[in-house]
């Protein structure tokens, strides 16, 4: 499949979230981590599901993990994206953070239907939105 | 760092010292439903115009008449307003105006939880549990395929073209196959379980029978899920009257008595696989209700074991699956070889007897309430025989999710 899928929306930011975009747009991979305790979590929230605590870091993660879960959508949901084709969507736990994993619903680009499995090793690409923002996408890492 | 609750009050049931506190104090003493249509069908008519439909044949069916109705209670967003209810029936000053959160059919044992309370509590006299719901005016999944820009919501799943809950539970389908080699035939068991209860089902919209080798003849939808694993869309409203044991005993229809209404998820499971993939390790690959089900039990004073027929809300089947272990019908993990082994049908647990949401209609749960009902009467088309204990199952979902034990007699 091509790494790119012109058509889907794109995401919108709020105060919260806006850090994790911006940096995908400079292609890093910032994830959330509690000012307390130290807690990585995800997707951003407003406070420390491990602690309860308000205050907000980032860190910037190697953006290395391993496939989670994954769907292939044969079917579009609406007739206008008819022109993706059989895509993926896939759930990917990190490598290297601190607290309760870290997952990210993502995609896998570059891999075909028997390649992608729970367990597979990947790293994360990003994939341009616009001049501000890109979506963290991952590609097998071998 | 700021202070925390042990998360060992996780699944030790109710926090409330004596969980049977509402055991047998409320009933079911009337359903009723418009006509079921498929998706589109009712737009033009609307859906306050179908909820006071289906108000009105509840209350005719139990004997008690609308004007009579001071509580109103219903979830996920549902449109209708208990305001323009009671004044179309022109009803006694509302003292009930009940919604619980959360999406689909998750929540529906709120509703019933909070109309139960206050019939109990004597907040209110007469309650109607009521969804009514008009799936054709925004076909699933068009206002987000069609924004250039989503609300930051629905930002984490849409962008990577998951919009339909089908594709976000199909991750979790996944998931169990992989942790406990569950099978697309584990899957087909439900799915024809749906279309042979639903074949004797006259007011059913899907009664061909699906075979095994149909099944498998159809494509994916979202791989490894096919149509027949999908619910319908559907344009309906159903509702149902509780009143007090004391005020049910007086009517001359049967009660069907609310021996327990939970609601729940676990810790962190936030909109579930509807948004949030950060859940707790042991409930990505369930239906989040193994909170829900230890504190119904507890409450009920009932287990797995006394549940004559159970309605497990079967949006997607994997999900039916996942619930049959959350709710202890067997092992974690085992739910696969249990449908092999002929764990359900009429003559072992009798499941989803209307034929569900996979083929009944999808009234986003309200109908598995109201085939409850039936069993209990004595009047469903798959009847079985002497059921006294009735399971019905919230969908598996966003925070909350639900589930209600029903009983023939006072419990």
């Amino acid at each position: 499949m091509s790494s790119q899928m012109p058509g889907l929306p794109a995401p919108g930011l709020s105060p919260i979230s806006a850090p994790y975009w911006r940096a995908a747009g400079e292609r890093r991979l910032l994830i959330q981590r509690c000012g307390d305790c130290g807690a990585h979590r995800h997707p951003p929230t407003s406070a420390c599901y491990a602690c309860g605590s308000l205050a907000i870091d980032w860190d910037e993660v190697a953006g290395t993990g391993r496939v989670y879960s994954y769907v292939w959508t044969h079917r579009p949901v609406v007739e206008i994206f008819e022109n993706l084709g059989v895509y993926n969507a896939a759930v990917i736990e990190l490598d290297g953070t601190i607290g309760e994993p870290v997952r990210i619903l993502s995609r896998v680009n570059e891999i075909d239907r028997d390649g992608l499995i729970v367990g597979l090793e990947v790293r994360v690409d990003f994939d341009p939105i616009d001049d501000e923002i890109a979506l963290p996408v991952f590609v097998p890492l071998t | 760092m700021v202070p925390r609750g042990s998360p060992g009050f996780m699944l030790k049931g109710s926090s409330v010292a004596d969980p049977s506190w509402l055991r047998g104090r409320a009933a079911i003493v009337g359903i009723g439903s418009t006509a079921y249509g498929r998706r589109g069908e009712f737009t033009r008519r609307g859906e306050l115009s179908m909820a006071a439909e289906a108000v009105a044949a509840a209350c005719a069916d139990a004997g008690i008449a609308p004007a009579d109705i001071d509580g109103w209670s219903s979830y996920s967003m549902d449109g209708t307003e208990p305001g323009d209810l009671a004044h179309a029936f022109g009803s006694r000053p509302v003292r009930l105006a009940s919604m619980t959160h959360g999406g689909g059919g998750a929540a529906i044992g709120g509703a019933f939880l909070h109309a139960a309370m206050a019939v109990a509590t004597g907040q209110a006299d007469v309650c109607v549990v009521y969804r009514s719901i008009c799936q054709g005016k925004l076909p699933f999944g068009q206002a987000m395929a069609r924004a250039s820009r989503l609300p930051p919501a629905f930002s984490w799943a849409a962008p990577y073209g998951l919009m339909a809950p089908g594709q976000m539970f199909a991750l979790a389908a996944v998931r169990h196959m992989h942790l406990y080699g569950t099978t697309e035939e584990h899957f087909s068991r439900i799915a024809i379980n749906a279309r042979d209860m639903a074949a004797n089902n006259p007011q059913a919209r899907f009664r061909e029978p699906l075979s095994a080798d149909q099944y498998f003849s159809m494509p994916y939808i979202y791989e490894p899920l096919r149509r027949p694993d999908l619910c319908m869309e559907s344009d309906v409203a159903v509702a149902v009257v509780i009143t007090s044991a004391e005020r049910a005993a007086d009517l001359d229809s049967d009660a069907a008595h609310i021996a327990a209404a939970s609601i729940g998820a676990p810790q962190r499971f936030g909109q579930g696989l509807l948004g949030s993939y950060n859940m707790r390790d042991d409930d990505f690959a369930s239906a989040g209700q193994r909170t829900v089900a230890a504190d119904l039990y507890s409450k009920a004073g009932l287990g797995p074991a006394d549940v004559d027929v159970a309605q497990i809300y079967d949006h997607f089947s994997p999900l039916v699956l996942m619930g049959l272990e959350d709710f202890g019908f067997c092992e974690v993990g085992e739910s696969g070889p249990f449908v092999d082994d002929g764990g359900i049908g009429l003559d072992a647990l009798p499941l989803n007897t209307a034929g569900g949401n996979l083929a009944e209609v999808y009234a986003h749960g309200m109908t598995q309430v109201s085939e409850a009902v039936r069993q209990l009467r004595g009047t469903a088309v798959n009847q079985v025989a002497g059921a006294e204990v009735a399971l019905v199952v919230g969908g598996a979902g966003p925070t909350p999710t639900s589930a209600l034990i029903l009983t023939k007699g006072a419990p």
